[in-house]
């Protein structure tokens, strides 16, 4: 696919906000036109080939490589198009996005998808804390889109989640589901402690029991969950097991909660088939 | 230094100057009478074809103290939206409806605007005003303290006290808050409201002192008054927002008894009760009392479209309005039992009947009050709109055909219940240069600013003649303050501190026993913690003076 | 025209427009789906009387349906988006909703969305939760069986109603085979239903009557046992006439539906008893849609 590749001159020694940096942002400028972009980094201001080195031109596609730990704010708001990272990313990858796709061949940092809206986000590797989550002060978190971690996820994934999809192959620590308001979170893994703290609608479907649950959970038996066809069929096709899921019926341990905050939440345990 | 600002065109409405081509001298900070020929003159900067004003002065901004902060904690949103870089010689900062307090001088400046006043300053948060409105770049500041519903006042009332004891109470908070005016905000109910009220009328009496907001409006504007203090009483009216206030407001006019009172953001209290949504546009009402009224004046509290927030003093208003808030969070909150703030973000929105109707009644008041000298231009940021929208808003007011465009995209209803399409004035530069600059400084008695004459500080903008109005108010080419370049293109190019304007009426010092009791028992902080030294002053504001203007006690 | 010894007369069935959707039913097995579709478009025979008219369109293997599960495809037709979305509600929440292992979906993505689970949902009583799912949003109402999946709407696109043709037979047995082998051959076709019981109806009916009453009377012109005092438009070799009535989502889907209908009785012809194949109109000016017999058998 024709595009631009940015490769890291070396790790930057502040944060960059890379938001000015998207495929439909930069479409229709010449390479050179992008070079002399200016990022925020700290409270000053860097050209863009200040940072990288470019080669190819502006197109659907946008490459990064490099270690990109320290590049926050890739693809916020991006509409269309793809970013891969053939490294880490930053925090607020992927913040406020509302289409296209975008690749982390690494991890993610803090709040990955945080206010997403659409497209799709896939990190191969980890993700960090507040995955999904609502922005301080904001009232949602991811509202739509589908977002994959491969690997393991931190504390607060899907803190406030309004809508959408959230799949963690691996492990995800505490308050997972935290305020969640709906949509449906996938936990292939070890689930940490406080799950669906203050969780107000939506799903968490968990294919390992977790250690214990909130005492405001209720337990509602083992249930055949009819929406999850239709979830089952919707994944086919993305990375990760959870594509793989049983087109039959499946069977769940479901409780619902947190009863503290009206307890129309659902934590699904699934059963094997 | 010697500054010669060469061939402006000048609108000078405090000197009847209409346009006239002239050049302006500066020298330490001031404008000086043209020196006698073969003076030495170290810099010249050509303004032929340039309009040129004195600096604007935003008489009702708010722009520091508690409910600011809330509004700033609450909305992190507001501030990750709109940052504002380092350059230089500015600090980054953020925000636009409750911006930052560098980002606030920055873009004021940016704007022209050379003065600011922060109209709801509560004594016991008095400290923290200043402290903010000191760290706010380049522009010069002041406030009006709030009074109305604090216990020692209403205690007075209710105990029947001499007005004398009032006017050295009310002198002793100005001197020990360093502000320069007193403000109301909704008299009485502010307290009413935490003895479970949820509306108060003017001729209510209140549950617990038996005082009506009528009584506190007559006493507080007697007081101003007779303390000579310039600025009349600076009244936030009661009932705001409500369908059929503007009877409220009319009985507040009158209250004061003919003694000067200034009604602020008016727009929002100028509401009838016509049409088949109960709610209509009394703007003619009012805009006919002002007319008629030679001791009243306003500032319009204009709305504007978009997102803001609105911080008010008004906690009993704004506990009404919270299920408005969007997004969906508010705070109401009592303070030290003396007032109260209420802050909930807002979104007006055109296609909405009610703010589409509230955007038309604000213009609806600026084009129906006859005399530019008493009706100010305000949004009450950011309650109406933040402030930055000033430029659109005189083109609203310059520009007719502009005018009706932006009407026929509001909401219908609303449309079919205003005037506005009707009224063709159009606002002239000198008329603008009036309600800016002129009139704020006159009714808040500062004899430096808001001019071009000799003596004035030199506080001077300098536009490029733009027929698009609010790109050419949006960014000044040139803005000087106290005789330096601070602004150059809609740059900061230097940064000031600009310094405080306060007045400081006398009183009898028997006030102050009876304070420190009243404090002692029933306040957290003692009287003399309440007053603020002037060294603090300093210490808040880089460095800032503090200029006390005189009273002339009238008794 | 004359095919296999039957007449086929140059008469054109009249058509009318109305509004369409299809709901996609499934169950647990395709018993229960059946049991479930049928309900949903009992009593929706003709408009006048039933709100509706509604009929199975076919069976779904797992593979065609939303969820994976055995399903049935049922269409209806109303004379009003309105009078449509009324109908949905009522036969989707009495017919479908109570039908044990039932989930029902949109047969229609495109056109105007109409309420499907959107209200049906408050059967719920709060305990209804929402998904949304590939853009879609599916209702998850908990009843006694478990869970009732349905999704908010179903699109509303504009169909045809009334297509027809008339098989005049020697015999009621003869016409009676003639018409069951057109149904066999109609239920292949996309996109339409036979509405009328078994897709066969055998009053036809003339506008008007002697009682002030009644709009519509017994089509006498056509019946066979008073031939001798009316004014009969039937040949002394006819003893007994059938329709059978088209709705369709096109007016192409109806006419592939009519010319497979009438393919099929033709194939028995005039050794089976088949004398004659005719159309129903009303002189052509009330409906929007004319289907010529001879154009669609050319
Ligand atoms: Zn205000």
């Amino acid at each position: 696919m024709p595009g631009l590749r940015l490769t890291l001159q070396a790790v930057p020694p502040e944060r960059v906000d890379l938001s000015p940096l998207t495929p439909d942002r930069i479409a229709g400028r010449s390479r050179a036109e992008v070079a002399a972009l200016p990022l925020a980094s700290g409270n000053r201001s860097l050209r863009v080939d200040a940072v990288f080195k470019l080669a190819g031109d502006p197109g659907p596609e946008l490459v990064i490589e490099g270690d990109g730990s320290r590049l926050d704010r890739i693809g916020e708001a991006m509409t269309q198009g793809s970013i891969r990272l053939r490294g880490n990313a930053g925090a607020w990858l992927g913040v406020g996005m509302c289409g296209g796709t975008i690749e982390v061949e690494g991890s993610a940092g803090a709040y990955a998808g945080s206010g997403m809206q659409g497209g799709l986000l896939h990190v191969h590797q980890h993700a960090g804390d507040f995955l999904a989550a609502a922005a301080p002060g904001d009232h949602q978190g991811m509202r739509g889109g589908v977002l994959v971690v491969s690997g393991n996820a931190g504390a607060r994934a899907g803190d406030r989640m309004r809508r959408g999809t959230l799949i963690i192959d691996g492990d995800v620590g505490d308050c997972c589901a935290s305020r969640m308001v709906a949509g449906t979170i996938a936990v292939g893994g070890a689930v940490g402690r406080n799950a669906g703290l203050a969780m107000r609608r939506g799903t968490l479907l968990l294919r390992r029991p977790p250690a214990a649950l909130l005492p405001t959970f209720n337990d509602c038996g083992v249930q055949v969950v009819p929406i999850l066809r239709l979830l089952a069929r919707a994944w086919r096709g993305l990375p990760g097991p959870f594509a793989s899921l049983s087109a039959g019926d499946l069977r769940a341990r479901r409780s619902m909660g947190d009863l503290a905050n009206g307890g129309r939440g659902e934590i699904l345990i699934l059963l094997p088939d | 230094m010697l500054l010669r600002l060469k061939g402006g065109r000048c609108y000078d409405p405090a000197h009847g100057v209409d346009g006239v081509v002239r050049d302006l001298f500066v020298r330490d900070g001031v404008i000086i009478e043209p020196p006698p020929p073969g003076t030495r003159i170290e810099r010249e900067i050509d303004l032929s074809g340039r309009v040129v004003m004195a600096g604007a002065i935003d008489m009702h901004t708010h722009i520091g103290g508690g409910k600011l902060n809330i509004a700033r904690a609450m909305l992190p949103e507001d501030h990750r939206a709109d940052p504002v870089a380092a350059t230089a010689i500015t600090r980054p900062s953020a925000g636009r409806a409750a911006p930052g307090t560098l980002a606030t001088g920055y873009r004021y400046a940016e704007m022209g605007y050379t003065a600011c006043f922060e109209p709801a300053i509560l004594p016991v948060n008095a400290r923290q005003a200043h402290m903010e409105m000191g760290d706010t770049p380049i522009v010069d500041k002041g406030g009006y303290v709030m009074l109305g519903s604090d216990d020692f006042l209403l205690r007075l009332l209710a105990a029947g006290a001499e007005q004398q004891l009032i006017n050295d109470y009310v002198a002793w908070i100005l001197n020990a808050t360093h502000c320069i005016g007193i403000k109301v905000v909704n008299p009485g109910g502010i307290s009413a409201f935490k003895f479970n009220q949820r509306r108060m009328d003017l001729d209510e009496q209140h549950p617990r002192y038996g005082v009506t907001p009528r009584d506190i409006l007559r006493v507080l504007s007697r007081a101003v008054h007779e303390l000579g203090v310039p600025h009349p009483l600076h009244v936030h009216s009661s009932n705001l927002g409500l369908p059929g206030n503007v009877d409220t407001t009319l009985g507040t006019i009158q209250a004061s008894e003919g003694l000067p009172i200034h009604l602020t953001h008016i727009q929002f209290h100028s509401y009838g009760t016509e049409g088949d949504r109960k709610f209509s546009s009394a703007a003619a009402r009012i805009a006919e009392a002002i007319n008629a009224t030679p001791n009243a004046t306003c500032d319009v509290g204009q709305v504007l479209f978009g997102q803001t927030v609105t911080a008010s003093g008004d906690s009993m208003a704004q506990h009404r309005n919270s299920g408005l808030a969007n997004p969906g969070k508010f705070v109401i909150m009592d303070i030290e039992c003396d007032a109260g703030c209420g802050v909930l973000p807002f979104k007006y929105r055109d296609q909405n009947f009610v703010n589409a109707l509230q955007w038309a009644i604000g213009l609806e008041i600026f084009l129906l009050v006859q005399d530019p000298w008493r009706v100010f231009l305000t949004t009450d940021h950011p309650n109406g709109a933040p402030f930055t929208s000033y430029p659109h808003l005189i083109r609203l007011l310059m520009d007719r055909s502009f005018r009706k465009d932006r009407l026929a995209a509001i909401n219908p209803a609303a449309q079919a219940l205003t005037t506005l399409g009707t009224l063709d004035r159009e606002y002239t530069l000198y008329e603008i240069a009036i309600l800016t600059r002129a009139a704020p400084a006159r009714l808040l008695g500062i004899a430096s600013l808001g001019h071009l004459g000799p003596g004035a500080a030199a506080d001077i903008t300098v536009y490029r003649d733009d027929a698009d109005r609010e790109r050419m108010f949006a960014a000044p080419e040139y803005v000087f303050k106290d005789g330096e370049l601070v602004v150059e293109q809609g740059r900061i190019v230097k940064l000031t501190w600009g310094r405080y304007h306060a007045v400081r009426p006398d009183y009898d010092r028997g006030i102050e026993r009876r304070l420190r009791e009243y404090c002692e028992r029933y306040l957290t902080i003692r009287a003399d913690h309440l007053r603020i030294t002037e060294e603090e002053m300093h210490a808040f504001g880089h460095g800032a003076a503090v200029v006390p203007h005189p009273c002339r006690a009238r008794s | 025209m004359i095919r296999n010894g039957v007449a086929i007369d140059d008469e054109f069935a009249e058509a009318f427009g109305m509004k369409a959707t299809r709901v996609i039913i499934t169950a647990h097995n395709p018993t229960w789906a059946r049991h479930a579709a049928e309900a949903a478009t009992g009593f929706a025979t003709s408009v006048i009387a039933c709100g509706c008219e509604a009929g199975i369109e076919r069976e779904l293997p797992p593979a065609e349906t939303p969820d994976g599960r055995p399903g049935i495809a049922i269409l209806l037709f109303a004379m009003s988006g309105k009078e449509l979305a009324k109908q949905l509600e009522r036969r989707i929440g009495q017919c479908v909703l109570t039908s044990p292992t039932s989930a029902a979906y949109a047969g229609i993505r495109e056109g105007e969305p109409v309420a499907l689970g959107k209200n049906l949902r408050f059967f719920g009583d709060g305990f209804q939760a929402s998904k949304l799912i590939e853009g879609r949003r599916y209702w998850r109402i908990p009843v006694m069986d478990g869970e009732f999946v349905i999704e908010e709407t179903t699109g509303v696109v504009g169909g045809v109603g009334g297509g027809n043709f008339l098989v005049l037979a020697a015999t009621q047995p003869d016409a009676l085979a003639a018409c069951e082998a057109a149904i066999t051959a109609m239920r292949r076709i996309p996109n339409v239903i036979m509405p009328f019981p078994g897709g066969v109806v055998r009053s036809g009916s003339k506008v008007g009557s002697r009682y002030k009453a009644l709009i519509a009377s017994t089509n006498d012109a056509f019946c066979p046992t008073i031939r001798g005092i009316t004014n009969t438009a039937l040949g002394p070799e006819v003893g007994s006439v059938m329709e059978i009535v088209i709705d369709g989502l096109t007016p192409e889907d109806i006419s592939a539906a009519m010319r497979a209908g009438i393919d099929a009785v033709v194939g028995l012809g005039s050794a089976r008893g088949i004398h004659r194949i005719t159309a129903g109109n009303y002189g052509g000016k009330l409906g929007k849609y004319h289907f010529r017999l001879r154009e669609i058998m050319a």
